[in-house]
């Protein structure tokens, strides 16, 4: 009888340590389903932003485990930590750029240095990437100097760059970004084929960027943690 | 920028602390303001009276409630005594007479037996069982087995019943009467086994040798409860010589108990000192059919109340007391009644306490409820009263909100009135300080004043104040073509107040292109209008809302006078240099020296790694042609039939209009791929590429403006976007006759990512497009991208001509 297939990301009664809209601790039970998308709501952007760092082993849970390809996090250490969040790809803070190296080199100097594809490769996935979210290439000055439009866009290439195994998006303002509907389901539906997993943490169920997206399953993080809900 | 505070600057900070209220303490009528502790105690003593009212009110109800019940307990008491005593008189009144009765057959018989002394008592039976109500039947036994017993009928006469045993026989015989004592049969019933000397009455009287009572018993003749009251004779010497006893059924009692009225749902009821009922309140509580049945206890009724008044008589013995069974309170009087003949009997009276003190909880509930009723009516009246106290409070802050903003920008306006009137007038710094001034005066994030160039295509922006930054630009223009509607509602020369600028058809291009990239969405435009024809605009950006906005426009519209009468008697072009700074290309230092030369080295090395060399392709290559690409609307969005025009849908008008605006260009090159138009102009000589490309930007103009005339007129949104390079295209000739030329690659693909990614119905170039036709053309930049194609490019966004 074959086995069912391990959950490439798996949160087993893990607990926040405060929430901000939330007096009680929460336990979360998620198990994300290679090849899968799940789209979670969370009201509070600093509590969205505590989850994607508890599912990307940022933080320590204060109870619980969360294991990613079957390792729990806590179980290893900060190198191979760093080697296993690798194969994750995080669409996160797309307003939050590095102020000593462009745009271009802080979206592809992971995949420079730690890969070793062929810069041209990477480059042309990249521009393929740039071009899919509405960019001619990929921006090459500075944060300051770079539309927002753009640092948005660039952060989904970055986010999708290196066909990670898992990838985790969490952005307000990429939430309100109507055009990003389109390029988002595409590169979603590219990552999901290729057998990637895609968390979406959204403020709300009808986030306009989200809409095109059909997810394999739908919760609401709540006082008593996950709740499965009905996208309507 | 560091610069000398000026007037309007000082008046601004007096304004800041008075919005702020940091100046309060000197100023006369925020001196005279109310402390705040005394504020919310003026609101919060209409409440603490309301809260105080409710709980004298609950207090009051309670008190009446408890004193009522103490008093309703006292009377239910007394009420209880009286029912016991009358209970009691009733039992004597019931039974004496029949006591007094037997007493006097006793005497009659004198001790003889039945034979001897029967016709005697018969006759006494006879004439005074009619006068004694409650008893039925008279007995007169000897120990032989002998027996009389006169008994009532059903025709109110008497019937004898006679056994006589002597002689060793047996002879039963009945003497039937009507009710004038008439005999009217006599029979013998020989079946009748009847023995006196087994009845309860017989044995209780010899056993216990003296006037006996037996407990309640079922009659054998009559069938019905009753208890038998039976007095033995002895001789001299102790020998038992008779037993009279009379018959009292009990059913009249059981109506007198049935009919006590104790409270609501209490009972009497009769019960022995043993706790076995002697008659109880109902007409069926024993059985008619089973004579051998004995009269229940008290727990054996299934009375849960009764079975607990059994075991706490049991253990505490008689007397008053309340229990306490489930959320019921019982009273419980157990008064014992002393028979004539020494029988205790008690007479135990059961009723909850609520029949007596219910009506006090429930007039105290009422009470409490209209009280409670009241006090909200007085506590929404107060609430009322308060409410409105505070909208007054409300609508006075508000009023001396509006007073001291419209007093500033009053005096605010006074001080530019006075910088403008000196010789520099408003310019220069003045102009800086009017644009703090506006900005402080009104709250808004940023004020600018803009100038229309002489030829009325583009309003450059003069000063333009950042509060959150506190410095100045200038330089920054608005160009006709990019916002026609803008420029159209200006030329009217009306204000504009746009509270949602985004969703307002004259601030719409404004929002996309300036406003919205800022975070600025609410915007107020006071046009700068002389002899009848707009020169400028004052753009006050986010300005505040609400009480301190009262008399934003008017303010507004006051200084853009003010502007117009200087910049009328300003020097022409005075304020020029700013607006020819930011027309100018960027510095020499931040541009790659020739971009086109460095497209060309990376697509000779792009060649090269593919095994092509340049110089080859020459004859198959144009090196420098102007491409401009229309990526067309989205396909769903024009299938429509256009309403003004003979084409079958609106994608064959648009395609008809832009060719005959194609033709009109002097475009070398024109196709249409797919849902993109793809317009060329090149040709052998190098040099004309500067005259190349302004055909293809001219076309490009061209199209834009006639697609947003069909977006008009239409009343749609077509989503297209053009894009416009110069660079090398392969060129291909297909052998046709005669042959026709098709274009692709290299700057054709370049124009095409740059169309796709392009803004709506906004034209993107690349920057060798830029560098050749910045001289003529207003671009916009767009940020700097790497392309494959050609490496790093700065990317703009052609707005219109100079």
């Amino acid at each position: 009888m074959a086995r069912p297939a391990r959950p490439i990301l798996s949160l087993q009664a893990a607990t926040f340590g405060e929430r901000q809209l939330s007096t009680t601790t929460t336990r979360i039970d998620l198990e994300l389903p290679r090849g899968g998308i799940t789209l979670v709501q969370v009201d509070d952007e600093i509590d969205a932003a505590a989850l994607v760092d508890l599912c990307i082993g940022l933080t320590a849970p204060t109870d619980g485990r969360v294991r990613f390809l079957g390792v729990d996090w806590q179980s290893r250490g900060p190198r191979e930590q760093l080697m296993r969040r690798r194969r994750i790809g995080t669409v996160v803070q797309t307003h939050v750029w590095p102020a000593h190296m462009n745009v271009f080199d802080a979206v592809l100097v992971a995949r420079f240095y730690h890969f070793d594809r062929p810069r041209a490769e990477v480059i042309a996935e990249a521009t393929a990437l740039a071009r899919l979210f509405g960019l001619p290439g990929l921006p090459v000055g500075r944060r300051e100097t770079t539309p927002r439009r753009a640092l948005i866009r660039a952060a989904c290439v970055r986010g999708f760059l290196g066909a990670p195994d898992l990838v985790v998006v969490q952005d307000q303002a990429l939430e309100a970004t109507a055009d990003l509907a389109v390029p988002m389901a595409q590169a979603i539906a590219e990552a999901l084929d290729r057998g990637a997993t895609v968390l979406w943490i959204v403020e709300s169920l009808a986030a306009e960027a989200a809409r095109f997206v059909t997810p394999d399953q739908v919760f609401r993080l709540g006082d008593q943690g996950l709740v499965q809900v009905r996208r309507r | 920028m560091a610069r000398t505070p000026k007037p309007a600057s000082r008046t601004m900070t007096r304004v800041v602390a008075a919005f702020s209220g940091a100046g309060r303490p000197n100023s006369g009528r925020a001196g005279l303001a109310e402390p705040s502790w005394r504020i919310w105690l003026r609101r919060a003593l209409p409440v603490v009276g309301v809260v105080a009212v409710l709980a004298l009110v609950s207090a009051i109800a309670y008190y009446v409630y408890d004193s009522n019940r103490r008093g309703a307990i006292v009377l239910s008491n007394d009420l209880i005594t009286a029912i016991d005593r009358r209970v009691a008189v009733q039992m004597q009144a019931y039974l004496a007479p029949a006591q007094q009765f037997l007493e006097l057959a006793v005497a009659a018989t004198h001790g003889r037996d039945v034979a001897d002394g029967g016709a005697e008592a018969e006759r006494l039976a006879l004439s005074a069982l009619a006068t004694v109500g409650p008893v039925t039947g008279f007995s007169y036994a000897d120990p032989g087995g002998n027996f009389q017993f006169v008994v009532r009928n059903e025709q109110g006469g008497y019937d004898t019943k006679t056994i006589d045993v002597r002689d060793g026989g047996r002879r039963v015989t009945w003497v039937r009467r009507d009710a004038a004592g008439k005999v009217i049969a006599t029979e013998t019933d020989p079946a009748d086994t009847f023995d006196p000397r087994t009845r309860p009455w017989y044995q209780g009287a010899e056993q216990s040798k003296q006037p006996f009572w037996t407990p309640t018993y079922l009659f054998f003749t009559v069938k019905k409860p009753g208890i038998s009251f039976a007095i033995p004779t002895y001789d001299a010497e102790g020998k038992l010589q008779n037993v009279l006893s009379v018959d009292i059924e009990l059913a009249t009692l059981c109506v007198f108990l049935k009919q006590l009225g104790i409270g609501v749902s209490g009972k009497a009821l009769i019960i022995d000192n043993q706790g076995r009922i002697v008659a109880y309140p109902s007409d069926d509580w024993l059985p008619a059919d089973r004579p051998d049945v004995a009269t229940p206890m008290l727990d054996e009724l299934g009375d849960p109340v009764l079975t607990r008044v059994y075991n706490r008589l049991r253990v505490e013995g008689y007397g008053r007391q309340v229990l306490d069974i489930g959320e019921r309170r019982i009273i419980v009087s157990s008064e014992p009644v002393k028979m004539l003949t020494g029988r205790n009997w008690v007479v135990l009276i059961v009723v909850p306490e609520t029949d007596f003190v219910g009506f006090v909880v429930d007039s105290g509930w009422a009470a409490l409820v209209m009280s409670i009723i009241i006090v909200l009516i007085v506590a929404a009246l107060t609430g009322l009263m308060a409410w409105r106290s505070v909208l007054a409070d409300r609508r006075a802050a508000a009023a001396a909100t509006r007073q001291q903003a419209l007093e500033l920008r009053t005096q605010a306006f006074v001080d530019l009135a006075q910088g403008a009137a000196t010789d520099e007038g408003l310019a220069g710094e003045n102009l800086q300080g009017a644009t703090e001034s506006a900005a402080t005066a009104c709250d808004a994030k940023r004020v600018a004043i803009w100038r229309f160039t002489s030829d009325r295509r583009a309003l450059v922006c003069e000063d333009c104040f950042d509060r959150a930054v506190d410095d100045h630009t200038a330089g920054l223009e608005f160009h006709r073509d990019e916002m026609p509607n803008l420029f159209a509602a200006l030329d009217k020369g009306t204000p504009i107040d746009a509270t949602d600028a985004g969703r307002d058809r004259r601030t719409a291009e404004l929002f996309t292109t300036y406003l919205q990239p800022l975070g600025l969405s609410r915007v107020y435009l006071a046009p700068i209008v002389a002899a009848g024809q707009t020169i400028g605009l004052l753009s006050v950006e986010d300005p505040r809302q609400g009480d301190r906005a009262a008399g934003l426009a008017t303010f507004c519209d006051a200084l853009s006078t003010l502007l117009a009468l200087r910049f009328t008697a300003a020097i022409p072009g005075s304020a020029a240099p700013a607006a020819v700074a930011a027309a100018l290309p960027p510095p020499a230092e931040e541009r790659p020296p020739d971009s086109f030369l460095q497209r060309q080295a990376r697509l000779e090395r792009t060649l090269l790694q593919q095994g092509a060399v340049l110089e080859e392709l020459r004859e198959a290559s144009v090196d420098r042609a102007a491409v401009g690409v229309v990526k067309l609307p989205t396909w769903t969005s024009v299938t429509q039939k256009p309403s003004d025009s003979e084409q079958r849908t609106a994608m064959d008008a648009i395609v008809q209009e832009l060719s005959l605006s194609i033709e009109k260009s002097g475009a070398t090159y024109a196709a249409l791929l797919d849902d993109q138009i793809v317009v060329a102009a090149f040709s052998a000589h190098a040099d004309s590429i500067g005259e190349n490309a302004r055909c293809v930007a001219t076309a490009l103009l061209a199209l834009r403006d006639r697609l947003i005339t069909f977006e008009d007129d239409w009343g749609t949104n077509l989503d297209f976007r053009l894009a416009l390079d110069v660079g090398t295209v392969m060129v291909s000739t297909v052998g046709t006759e005669p042959p026709t030329r098709t274009l692709w690659g290299g700057a054709l693909g370049v124009a095409k990512v740059l169309a796709a990614a392009a803004g709506r119905r906004s034209i993107a170039a690349s920057e060798t497009a830029y560098e050749v036709l910045s001289e003529d053309f207003l671009f916009r930049a767009r940020g700097s991208y790497f392309l494959p194609e050609t490496g790093t490019m700065r990317t703009f966004v052609m707005v219109g001509r100079t």
